[in-house]
């Protein structure tokens, strides 16, 4: 039982004497009926119907403190939270993507976990047996925000599957963004296909994120971080969207990719109407929403792989191979303001980090939570039969330690969300509809994204 | 408590002869605004206040990612509203979305009520169903609208493929030269149960001697329509026409959930642009500002609204 486990198991069981908390003044609650135990009120977004059913349940496995929680959707997540922040009404806890700390901490609405040498001692509990790249993306300013959750996110992914592969003449996976357009222009033309490659484009944030891991590939970056001034008019970010703008204008996609989701993309490919789509990691849990054929769940009719990256990369900054986020990061807000609060999150964030409650994630249990890459490393280094059909190649990248070494997290700046939905709006899909170039899009786009860089310091 | 009784409890209370005639006058005078104080102030806090808060934010440049911090920015965000191009077609938009909307649900509410007063039977049962659209939550009838109109599952695209109408699915929610018209379609069948009603409403005040002295003189039924119908109702079409604009132009949901204003701007109108400026861009002061705008032309629609009620309260 790892550290963090054992320190959980102490909040919810009060057995362990090896657990930090027992040290600290403040006595943990042996249950929830001490009336002076506050309530720890939770906010846990989105997820997939499976993960939200789980977290539905599991969390009333924990006794030390009564729990109120909220299930709310993803796409509230920064609106409601700042809505909450304004009127004073914060949950204690977060569940919530790792990207939005600079935004939240820019509210005010949440506080670093390693603030006292007792809350330091557990947070590295629980950041003990966690893929350390992964607790690093946690890091803003001059603490730790949250902790890694059951699970992680990459990009960029494609999905493609293996039979309309062979069928255009493919035996092995594109590995080049210029072979990628070659497998679509091939794919193309099987009759059966409504299109080769759907390419979702919906102003979501999903949208920029997969925008986002395609163009770092390519040395593209939102901002030079030496001076702070926007670089989405360079070649990095330009050349990405062109690459984008092409697999629509050849007629490569299905039509209407603007009004396509992610879902919607998982679905098209699922029905067999495209033979690839662009997507994260999380391509199998997005099909297991849609309640897939069996061939979609066992790996006959899909190659969940890495994307191609371009052969040479035309930004001036360092090639990116992978992006990373951590789309469960549990965080305490500044509404544990009392050290009973505090104390009470704390517990619940060990709760929710504590082998138990991961289990699902790491393949290792039969809820079938699948398409996720778990954040703790026995998973990786012990890999289940069925983690290693469905991410074989990124096993062994791990294991040759190409994977998490070499990936970065994804762009993490105050404004971030704005940024996007301005990135979506007035370039990708202008650029998509055929309405501007990426050059045009881009540059015209740049001032803009320049205020918002201006308006809030970046980190330091 | 009758005002006799207040006056015997306040010279009970002060034990001292009061002149009865002058606490009958202030109780009189002052009753009525303790009655009216408790909705007063439910106005004030819920209502006024923060209508002018957000007037007052809209001078100033004020970021929810800086909390407690604003610049005194003046007109600034008013001149942007009305001299920025983006904003420009958010405004066109506005008027299009009210305009086409309120004439098509209006001709259509008009019918719908004509037929269920005149020639449908079993009118309360057909009325019923007729109010469904304007009964089922707003976000349930844009997500069956969104759906119909999607380009992979869309009964439209179906229907259209069958039919011979398209060769294959087409995109009218992504395309943004006609990607208004998915919500125009939505919001049309959403509000014209209401002017169904007050047609059945105004057709019922219709004194039917006139019908009977038009036939008594031949009119055909399109003069009586024209002549007696149609004037008759012209005050229940003044007012199905304001308060049809007023719940038209405030509308959010419809368009937020079918396109999210998009692509681009395609599709946004100020509602949607205020909740961008605010919750998306974070900028509060500038969301406040478009809010107010929206406030202003509401405000001239209910003006009206209240000036033709009044003239016609009688007649209800």
């Amino acid at each position: 039982m790892g550290a963090a486990s054992a320190a959980v198991t102490a909040g919810c069981l009060g057995d362990d004497d090896d657990d930090p908390a027992d040290d600290d003044d403040t006595e943990p609650a042996d249950d929830a009926d001490d009336d002076d135990d506050p309530v720890i009120s939770y906010w846990q977004y989105g997820g997939i119907p499976v993960e939200e059913e789980y977290f539905g349940t599991k969390y009333q496995e924990f006794t030390a403190y009564e729990v109120d929680r909220t299930h709310q959707p993803w796409g509230e997540k920064f609106s409601q939270v700042a809505a909450a922040a304004d009127a004073g009404d914060l949950p204690h806890v977060l569940q919530v993507l790792n990207t939005l700390i600079p935004d939240y901490r820019a509210l005010d609405a949440i506080q670093p976990l390693d603030q006292t040498d007792d809350f330091a001692d557990r947070v590295e509990a629980m950041n003990d047996g966690i893929i350390p790249e992964l607790v690093e993306v946690l890091q803003y300013e001059a603490g730790q925000f949250g902790v890694a959750g059951p699970f992680t996110d990459l990009g960029p992914f494609i999905d493609i599957n293996p039979n309309y592969m062979e069928e255009a003449g493919w035996d092995e996976i594109p590995r080049t963004w210029e072979e990628l357009l070659d497998l679509a222009r091939d794919m193309n033309e099987i009759p059966e296909l409504q299109a080769a490659i759907a390419l979702p484009a919906t102003d979501e944030e999903l949208t920029a994120n997969n925008f986002e891991a395609w163009a770092y590939q390519n040395g593209g970056r939102w901002f030079d971080p030496e001076t702070g001034d926007v670089t989405i008019d360079q070649d990095g970010f330009v050349d990405a969207l062109d690459l984008w703008g092409t697999f629509v204008e050849e007629g490569l996609t299905p039509e209407g990719q603007v009004e396509l989701d992610y879902i919607d993309a998982g679905g098209m490919f699922m029905s067999e109407q495209v033979g690839m789509f662009v997507t994260l990691s999380h391509a199998q849990a997005i099909l297991d929403t849609l309640e897939p054929p069996e061939q979609f769940t066992d790996g006959q009719n899909q190659i969940v792989t890495l994307a191609p990256q371009p052969e040479s990369p035309t930004g001036e900054f360092a090639p990116v191979d992978t992006l990373i986020q951590l789309p469960k990061t549990p965080m305490m807000t500044t509404a544990a303001e009392t050290d009973a609060e505090q104390e009470g999150a704390m517990q619940f964030m060990e709760f929710l980090m504590s082998e138990d409650f991961t289990e699902p994630w790491t393949y290792r249990d039969d809820i079938g939570i699948r398409g996720r890459l778990p954040t703790r490393e026995d998973a990786w280094e012990d890999p289940e039969e069925i983690f290693e059909a469905q991410f074989g190649d990124l096993i062994d990248l791990y294991h040759d330690g190409e994977l998490f070494e070499v990936a970065e997290p994804f762009p993490f700046f105050p404004g971030l969300a704005s940024a996007q939905s301005e990135l979506i709006r007035n370039a990708i899909q202008p650029v998509i509809l055929g309405e501007m170039s990426a050059q045009e899009a881009l540059s015209d786009l740049a001032p803009t994204i320049q205020d918002i860089l201006d308006e809030e310091p970046l980190e330091d | 408590m009758g005002t006799d009784a207040i006056v015997a409890r306040i010279r009970g209370a002060t034990g001292a002869a009061v002149d009865s005639d002058r606490v009958t006058a202030l109780v009189e005078r002052v009753g009525p605004y303790l009655l009216l104080a408790p909705a007063l102030i439910f106005v004030g806090l819920f209502l006024l206040y923060p209508i002018l808060r957000g007037l007052y934010m809209s001078f100033y440049d004020r970021s929810m990612l800086r909390p407690g911090q604003s610049t005194f920015v003046g007109l600034q965000h008013y001149r942007t509203i009305f001299g920025d191009p983006g904003t420009a077609v958010v405004l066109w938009n506005t008027f299009l979305w009210v305009a086409v909307v309120t004439v098509l649900a209006i001709a259509i509410g008009f019918a719908a009520g004509w037929l269920l007063y005149y020639k449908i039977p079993y009118t309360s049962v057909a009325m019923g169903i007729t109010l469904i659209p304007w009964i089922v939550p707003g976000v349930v009838g844009a997500t069956l609208w969104n759906f119909m109109f999607s380009v992979r599952v869309g009964v439209f695209n179906e229907l259209g493929v069958r039919l011979g109408l398209i060769d294959s699915y087409v995109s009218v929610l992504g395309n943004p030269e006609i990607s208004m018209y998915a919500p125009v379609v939505g919001m049309v069948w959403r509000m014209f149960p209401l002017f169904a009603l007050l047609t059945i409403t105004g057709l019922e005040g219709i004194d039917t001697r006139l019908y009977e002295a038009a036939e008594v003189d031949g009119a055909t039924p399109w003069e009586k329509f024209r002549y007696i119908t149609l004037p008759q109702m012209r005050y229940v079409m003044v007012i199905g026409i304001l308060l049809m604009a007023i719940f038209v132009v405030r509308d959010f949901e419809m368009i937020w959930v079918m396109t999210g204003g998009g692509p681009g701007v395609s599709s946004s109108t100020l509602p949607i642009l205020a909740y961008r400026s605010a919750f998306v861009n974070y900028n509060l002061g500038m969301g406040a500002a478009i809010s107010t705008v929206l406030f202003v032309i509401v405000l001239i629609f209910s003006f009206f609204y209240l000036r033709v009620y009044a003239k016609v309260r009688g007649d209800f």
